[in-house]
């Protein structure tokens, strides 16, 4: 083989792997696992927040249904931003949200509650945050939005304007 | 003040650096290679520039120049002198003033040699360029001279897992070992242009290589052991990014070394030698690129804004081109005829340069591969030491096999000399010895029944070895390098499978059998250190007559306020005790723990130290040979 | 999945050491997951809610009598096969296994003909 093709092989090969390593510089790291989206609600029975004899089933509530899962907790800090939007899609449809307390104090809850106000139209309590690793979330907060008994989307993060709109979108 | 005179003399050194590259060339151009050491005086002052603007760089961190944007960043008051000085090269822009600092030490180095002076200058300018793009990139996008205004009153503080002695002079090391291959990219890229890769410049890259090579070989030591005591895991090498990061260089220093040996003897596998050479060094940058960059995830992820990472991909790019490309077109093509067996030594080496180089394609796919999928389709995936353990393990048996063979086997003649039939004597008694040692153990593991065979096998071949030449310090210096070697491979094997840990937690008072050991948690004590409080527990272990008492602790760092776990360890060279608290989980006045008992972990160590032993020893070793 | 299930279980039993007790396999797993909060440790090594959690959650599969690759499983379908360090067998990891063994097959084609032109 004559030097120039392989120089120019070299040349190729190097240039493909720095749009490679490039674009892995360039990518967001943080880890976002998608994998729930698409599949059913999994199968678990929460405790109510308000009435620990009371529980609730995921499937059950979300069957035929729409529903938002916000998975949230009095120490989360980007919480306290989120529960704007919440109340934002509360106020502007008749979609259910169902808020998933995540290893929290009843008393802080209640209190963050009461300061920000209670977007929620039922509240499940997660102690052990068992529930939320069920659900596939790894950290507060968390969003799912399910549409008749299927997880339609996820958010990582605290909600925003721009998912606030996506959320209320999909509800149609 | 001293920021000013630093940031100018960084900038003097760069305009030198480009104009003795220019002044090179022109002389290069018109072979006129009279009044050289005007040259050699200029590559000097920016190695002496670049060693006072280092000088400037820790003197800021000793005065608590907070006025330093690198200084308030990374170093506070109360921290003790001995980790502020270590502190100016514990962040990224310090580092980066090492490493050039580095690169133009090898330079300063190399122009005291007697070499010819075409080769010497080729080798100069490449030195040159390396130090001139390094410096653009410290300069404009990582510049450790930043100025704040106002000037704050207090830094913010060195991470707490930083303020270690080790880690401290872990980095120089694995610098001066990392940079070191620079000059012996430069010099063989330089005899590549000018045609003089010939037996000569074998030798003299020898030095250079052994001289990195030793470095590299501490360097990673002094990083495995802070892992061990530091992290607090039990752990030695975690298969972490940044780990092979700095693994890969060292195989291909490794392959490297041997095929210089070979070059050095036979004239033999110049381009083979030569790509190494180059290989090396780009492993390096890579290495580099990866734990500066932020391209990673990883324990040591050093955050960092993408457009260095940017600039140093592209740089590495444009070198990898570069050299690459030279080396295709001045490879030298020239074959000589030697009447050559199968069982001879460069056979031998040859063979087991292509396993190391297997070992490096495995570490390179598994650090890169998991980078680049995720670039293409967006798939993350996870390689861990799983992977890595059951693809190398069962060709390490026939390296190590190889290993023990060659040292036996002459250079020039298909050897079958009475020293190879002994060597199946040796085998039958390592076989012998391993089973016995299992049966004594009770355990029936074939792999660690074979890793105790031939890791045996190739201790007592190289004790052999050793008294079978009259005069020892002919092959002392591989001796000691293969003698570390086997007692490396022999510590993980039994480390790997009769170390134990178990969790517990326990109140003061409290006493609990557990397996065969007895531990009794006796009290605790509270120190006051210089910028931490530290929580002291006291356990005593019994183990069958054994009594060792351990003191692992807590601290709370002051600034950055931040908890550490500092781990206690006790050894009697066979076995190490280890003890750590878990940071988090107290409850009803328990403290919950892990213990580790560790077998073989000073055999671990020993066997480094005589590597890199090996490495020193061979510096010297040349010297003597040529004044006789 | 089907493939999936036997490499893994083929990969389970080459892994470095057998394990008899209980608290050894599930040490064994801890380290085998990866703590997605803190990204580069595994669970084992972490104290964040999330790794406790999934300790826990894993300690309780496993007293249930599940074994280690259900295990594995259920978290792959949770968070995806990035939170398991073994990487799984499929056609985009196939090369992790390909390019060292053609590496070797290289070198030893060299080293062949390294002989051959010496001779």
């Amino acid at each position: 083989m004559k030097i120039q093709y392989k120089i120019v092989i070299l040349f190729v090969i190097l240039v493909l792997l720095f749009l490679a390593f490039g674009r892995a510089l360039l990518k967001d790291k943080t880890y976002q696992p998608t994998e729930m989206v698409g599949k059913k609600v999994p199968n678990i029975i929460l405790n109510d927040f308000n009435n620990k004899n009371k529980k609730i089933s995921l499937v059950n509530l979300t069957n035929n249904n729409f529903v938002v899962i916000n998975i949230w907790s009095s120490w989360c800090i980007p919480c306290k931003e989120e529960n704007y939007f919440l109340l934002k899609i509360k106020k502007n449809s008749k979609i259910n949200i169902l808020g998933i307390n995540y290893k929290d104090q009843h008393t802080n809850a209640l209190k963050f509650l009461k300061d920000f106000g209670n977007p929620f139209n039922l509240i499940a309590s997660d102690t052990l945050g068992e529930a939320s690793i069920q659900l596939g979330a790894y950290g507060v907060p968390e969003t799912f939005v399910v549409k008749n008994g299927i997880i339609v989307a996820k958010f990582l993060g605290p909600i925003n304007e721009e998912i606030t709109d996506t959320i209320l979108n999909l509800s149609k | 003040m001293a920021g000013s005179i630093a940031n100018f003399l960084l900038s003097v050194s760069l305009i030198l650096s480009i104009s003795l590259i220019f002044l090179l060339t022109i002389k290069i151009n018109k072979k006129n290679f009279e009044n050289l050491s005007v040259i050699y005086l200029c590559s000097d002052g920016i190695f002496y520039l670049l060693f006072i603007s280092f000088i400037l760089l820790v003197y800021s961190f000793i005065v608590s120049d907070f006025s330093n944007l690198v200084v308030y960043q990374n170093s506070h008051t109360t921290k003790p002198l001995f980790y502020k000085i270590s502190g100016s090269w514990a962040n990224h822009e310090g580092s980066m003033v090492l490493f050039i600092l580095i690169l133009s030490f090898y330079l300063f180095i190399f122009t005291k040699k007697k070499i010819d002076p075409e080769l010497k200058c080729f080798t100069i300018i490449f030195q040159l360029i390396l130090i001139f793009i390094f410096l653009v990139f410290l300069i404009f996008t990582s510049n450790p001279f930043t100025k704040i205004l106002p000037t704050p009153v207090q830094g913010l503080g060195l991470n707490p897992i930083l303020q270690d002695p080790l880690l401290a002079i872990h980095p120089p090391f694995l610098y001066f070992g990392y940079v070191g291959f620079s000059i012996v990219f430069s010099f063989v890229l330089a005899a590549l242009m000018t045609k003089k890769l010939n037996s000569f410049w074998s030798r003299e890259a020898h030095f250079f290589i052994l001289l990195a090579w030793s470095f590299l070989t501490i360097g990673i030591g002094l990083g495995s052991f802070w892992a061990y005591y530091e992290l607090g895991w039990g752990g030695y090498w975690f298969w972490d990014p940044v780990e092979n990061a700095s693994l890969m260089p060292w195989l291909a220093a490794t392959a490297l070394l041997h095929s210089n040996i070979v070059t050095q003897k036979k004239n033999l596998l110049y381009s083979w030698t030569a790509l190494l050479s180059i290989f090396t060094f780009i492993l390096s940058l890579l290495g580099t690129f990866l734990v500066r960059s932020g391209v990673l995830n990883s324990v040591h992820a050093f955050a960092n804004d993408p457009f260095r990472g940017l600039y140093i991909l592209i740089t590495i790019f444009l070198i990898i081109f570069g050299s690459l490309t030279i080396f295709l077109l001045k490879n030298p093509s020239y074959q000589r005829k030697n009447n050559s067996f199968f069982f001879q030594k460069d056979n031998f080496i040859l063979i087991n340069n292509c396993f190391l180089i297997f070992f490096l394609s495995v570490v390179l796919v598994g650090t890169v591969y998991p980078i680049i999928l995720n670039a293409i389709n967006g798939e993350s995936i996870s390689i861990g030491p799983i992977y890595y353990n059951s693809i190398i393990k069962p060709f390490l048996f026939v390296f190590i096999f190889i290993m023990a063979y060659g040292p036996f086997l002459e250079w020039n003649k298909n050897s079958n000399n009475s020293f190879i039939k002994n060597l199946l004597i040796l085998f039958i008694i390592s076989l012998i010895f391993s089973l016995i040692f299992l049966f004594l153990l009770n355990n029936k593991n074939i792999s660690l029944t074979l890793g105790i065979l031939f890791s045996f096998y190739l201790f007592l071949t190289v004790i052999y070895d050793a008294f079978r030449e009259k005069k020892l310090s002919i092959n002392l210096s591989r001796i000691l390098a293969h003698l570390g070697f086997a007692t490396v491979i022999f510590a993980i094997f039994i480390n790997g499978y009769f170390a134990k840990e178990i969790n517990l937690s326990m109140k003061v008072g409290d006493k609990k059998q557990l397996e065969n050991f007895l531990i009794e948690f006796k009290n605790t004590k509270s120190i006051k250190g210089p910028n931490y409080d530290q929580i002291t527990a006291n356990f005593l272990v019994t183990d069958g007559n054994k009594k060792v008492e351990l003191t692992p602790s807590i601290r709370k760092y002051n600034q950055p306020a931040q908890f550490t776990s500092e781990t206690s360890i006790k050894s009697n060279f066979i076995n190490d005790y280890y003890f750590a608290i878990n940071l988090s989980q107290f409850n009803d006045n328990k403290i919950s723990l892990r213990f580790y008992y560790k077998p073989l972990m000073q055999c671990l160590w020993l066997g480094v130290i005589l590597i890199a032993c090996g490495g020193i020893f061979g510096l010297f070793k040349k010297k003597y040979e040529n004044t006789i | 999945m089907f493939l999936k299930r036997i490499f893994l279980f083929l990969f389970l039993l080459f892994i470095t050491k057998q394990v008899f007790a209980d608290e050894e396999l599930k040490i064994k797993i801890f380290k085998n997951v990866r703590c997605l909060v803190c990204q580069g440790q595994s669970i084992y090594e972490s104290n964040s809610d999330f790794a406790i959690d999934l300790k826990n959650i894993i300690s309780k599969k496993l007293s249930n009598g599940e074994s280690e690759i259900q295990v594995y499983e259920f978290l792959i379908s949770r968070y995806g096969e990035w939170i398991i360090f073994t990487p799984m067998w499929s056609w985009h990891t196939l090369i992790l296994w390909i390019f060292p063994i053609f590496i070797l097959i290289c070198g030893g084609i060299l080293v062949f003909r390294f002989n051959k032109v010496n001779k």
